[in-house]
């Protein structure tokens, strides 16, 4: 059996589907969080023992789409015959809400109303005579407070829901036999539902406090979306977010876990001892120092998920897309990306498939394809090592990393605008403005958990199994006999990672040990470090402790034969040159177009490169005084692109006046 | 009373626009804390139009502007609290 649960962005739909399924799907405070279907069967204790599935799917004001999640709802609903619909209705707008829910009802398939964040109303002294609303609209109607842990209503939504199955309900509201491709009479035929939906909502609700009475929240928002003041917080709340995690708290506990890792790779060598040398290098370099490398900045990562988990749960995020929207549409982007840039600070995936709220196409393609210029949380680790390393752990280079981040996203937005021949065309800016409500902790604490799993799985995963393939072709050359010392320029890796490493030689880091390790980042990005870890011999280089505090000159900066300058050129090379595979795969079915995917690796490619080039040759022009190595070549690579950005930008604004041209024809002919 | 004593004193282009808030005018024109009823609304986008009409945003029904800044406003539609940009709200007519 298939429950599904629909109602308005932003009712709590997620939220309840988690509780009832003990499932952690990502929730927030802002209309447009849940963007794809999710399905698991309920927990017993609901479900009774039956098999029950429950069907989360994205809120939809609306049985006819308007941005491409809503049509997921839609689509679903009609086309999947659900056995019962739990229509979750946002308690403190029922006068909106229940244009979807009579919609609901005409489908044939039964539905119990949620009348969700009931607490809420009690709060502000709204009534709803739920008794009255049930026999307006046909359907049990039960009050619930999905954030409750208990009395919360859920297992009579869900034993309702139950017994309804296969059942059959009156639709209170009929749509008329119309022509639905008529727009006067579709038009007629809304205004008609609507009328009853009022009707309904002026018999059952009573409230104290009117909705358009100026509140304390109100004032809040009069600071919080202020052109001037609003942008100052924002980035005063970011600095905060970045310094915490990465600068003080963070990195407090990360030097307590590395003692720790450090500790038990000691134990691994020891009891090793006895076993042949190429294994003791596999094991205790390869596996547990890559893998432990990576491990050990994982609690940046961790304070940073909750930290951002806070923001999501407050109801900040819509204030700060509302703020940014004029600049973001100064760049051909919509305020709407503000929030997939935000999210992208934690993981470039849901990242590239939060643009899908973007109704525009061209805004939606641009934002997937340079939300992740970014940092995400993989690499976290990459920022953390070098400023470490190289900087003496100087928190300004964080700060340039996001900030640098920024800039590439405006700035490609711009080259976007640019390369598409973007005409002027109406990008409307609309975004429902929800209740502020205290971020849950304990959501925050499980939203950073789940992060930490999936950050400790994928480094004993992937990051583990490069580590130790990158160890064995370090380990053995091409007729698989292990590597002399002295020798190192023979193994497999080397020889493989050397003609790249040409091509980076302009950037100021032509050797193959940072190739390989740049290349495997597009594995997963933490991959940089563990590669580090494992090219430049581990001992070297896990003490992050000792690292810290000697600074510049301590031995893996040593170890690297990097300056500071080309260091940077090599971070700034990491962070914006494609992101991981995985993130290429949800831009791939964001973008739903090949050039647009093809055209966004290629910009990113291009924009490391250049970056790098730029940091490499002007950085050693200031402290050297003259420009480091390779800059003819690299300045002829710059060029191609520019040519290849030039012609593709032509083509498509020759097919763009074509159509112009058409447009013009068409419009003059009538 | 005091509305009229107000478009007393005013003259020229203020005056106008006091004359304007008998008739019509854009949502960006309106006073803030004010409800008005939706005389015209075309954004000359169908599909925007349908979207708003989904929230309750269509001809005949209130809109209450809350506040105004430079390129943007809040309102409240229904019962809930949208923020809009002047684009938007241009196309607003109370």
């Amino acid at each position: 059996m298939r429950i599904a649960f629909a109602g308005n962005p932003n009712s709590g739909k997620t939220t309840m589907y988690n509780a009832l399924t003990g499932r952690s799907e990502k929730v927030g405070n802002w209309a447009g969080v849940t963007i794809g279907k999710n399905d698991a069967p309920l927990k017993s204790e609901f479900s009774g023992g039956k098999d029950v599935i429950a069907v989360d799917l994205p809120g939809a004001y609306s049985m006819s789409p308007f941005t491409p999640e809503e049509g997921i709802t839609s689509e679903y609903v009609r086309e999947e015959n659900p056995d019962a619909i739990v229509n979750i209705v946002d308690a403190t707008n029922l006068s909106r809400s229940l244009f979807f829910t009579t919609q609901l009802l005409e489908l044939g398939v039964p539905v119990v109303v949620a009348l969700n964040k009931s607490d809420i109303n009690e709060k502000e002294g709204t009534t709803i005579d739920i008794a009255k609303l049930e026999e307006k609209l046909g359907c049990p109607v039960i009050k619930t407070v999905s954030t409750e842990k208990s009395n919360n209503g859920l297992s009579e939504v869900i034993e309702k829901a139950i017994s309804l199955a296969g059942t059959e309900q009156k639709a209170p509201y009929l749509q008329a036999d119309i022509d639905l491709h008529d727009k006067a009479q579709v038009d007629a035929e809304d205004r008609k539902r609507f009328s009853f939906v009022n009707g309904i909502v002026g018999e059952v609700e009573t409230r104290k406090q009117l909705s358009t009475e100026e509140t304390t929240s109100d004032k809040v928002d009069k600071v919080l979306t202020n052109p001037v003041a609003g942008i100052i917080i924002f980035a005063g709340v970011m600095w905060c977010v970045f310094a915490i995690s990465q600068t003080y708290l963070g990195t407090w506990i990360a030097d307590w876990l590395v003692g720790w890792i450090e500790m038990f790779q000691e134990w691994v060598a020891g009891k090793l001892e006895s076993a042949p040398p190429v294994l003791q290098t596999i094991l205790a370099d390869g596996v547990v120092g890559g893998v432990g490398a990576v491990v050990g900045f994982l609690p940046l990562v961790m304070v940073m998920y909750f930290l951002i988990a806070l923001l999501e749960d407050c109801g900040y995020m819509a204030r700060v897309s509302a703020v940014m929207d004029p600049i973001f549409k100064r760049v051909g982007l919509s305020g709407k990306s503000v929030i997939p840039i935000i999210i992208g600070t934690g993981c470039g995936i849901p990242a590239i498939m939060g643009s899908r709220t973007i109704r525009d196409e061209r805004e939606r393609r641009a934002t997937a394809m340079l939300t992740t210029f970014i940092p995400c949380g993989a690499k976290i680790p990459v920022i953390a090592l070098f400023a470490g390393a190289f900087f003496a752990g100087a928190g300004w280079v964080t700060f340039v990393s996001y900030f640098t981040g920024i800039l590439l996203i405006f700035l490609g937005a711009l080259l976007v605008k640019a390369v598409t021949g973007y005409k002027y065309r109406k990008s409307f800016f609309i975004m429902e403005l929800p209740k502020y409500k205290a971020p849950s902790l304990v959501r925050a604490f499980w939203s950073m958990m789940e992060r930490a799993k999936a950050y400790i799985i994928k480094a004993a995963t992937i990051i583990l199994v490069c580590n130790l393939v990158v160890q064995l072709m370090q380990t053995y050359n091409w007729s698989f006999e292990v590597v002399p010392e002295g020798a190192e320029d023979t193994s497999i890796l080397a020889t493989i990672a050397s003609p790249f490493a040409v091509l980076l030689v302009p950037l100021g880091f032509g050797v193959w040990q940072l190739a390989a390790a740049a290349i495997t980042g597009f594995i997963a990005k933490e991959n940089v470090v563990g590669t580090l870890a494992v090219v430049y011999g581990l001992t070297r280089f896990i003490d992050v402790e000792e690292l810290e505090m000697t600074g510049g000159a301590n031995t893996v900066a040593a170890a690297m034969g990097l300056t500071t300058v080309t260091a940077l050129a090599y971070l700034f090379f990491n962070l914006f040159t494609p992101p991981c595979f995985a993130a290429i795969g949800a831009m791939n079915s964001e973008m739903q177009s090949k050039g647009w995917l093809w055209s966004a690796i290629g910009l990113q490619l291009a924009t490391g490169y250049t970056v790098a080039f730029l940091v490499n040759q002007i950085g050693t022009l200031v402290v050297e005084g003259h420009l480091a190595a390779g800059f003819l070549p690299g300045l002829i690579a710059i060029a191609i692109m520019v040519v290849v950005i030039v012609l593709i930008s032509r083509k498509i604004r020759a097919g763009f006046d074509e159509k112009y041209e058409l447009h013009r024809k068409a419009g003059q002919a009538a | 009373m005091e509305a009229a004593a107000k478009y007393n004193g005013k003259i020229g282009l203020d005056a106008l626009k006091e004359d304007r808030v008998l008739d019509k005018m854009n949502l960006l024109e309106a006073q803030p804390g004010e409800t008005y009823t939706i005389k015209e609304l075309d954004t000359e986008d169908e599909d925007m139009n349908a979207f708003l009409f989904r929230l309750g945003c269509y001809t005949g029904e209130q809109i209450t502007l809350i506040s105004k800044k430079k390129k943007s406003c809040i309102v409240v539609i229904k019962d809930g609290r949208y923020t809009l940009d002047n684009l938007l709200a241009e196309a607003i007519i109370v």
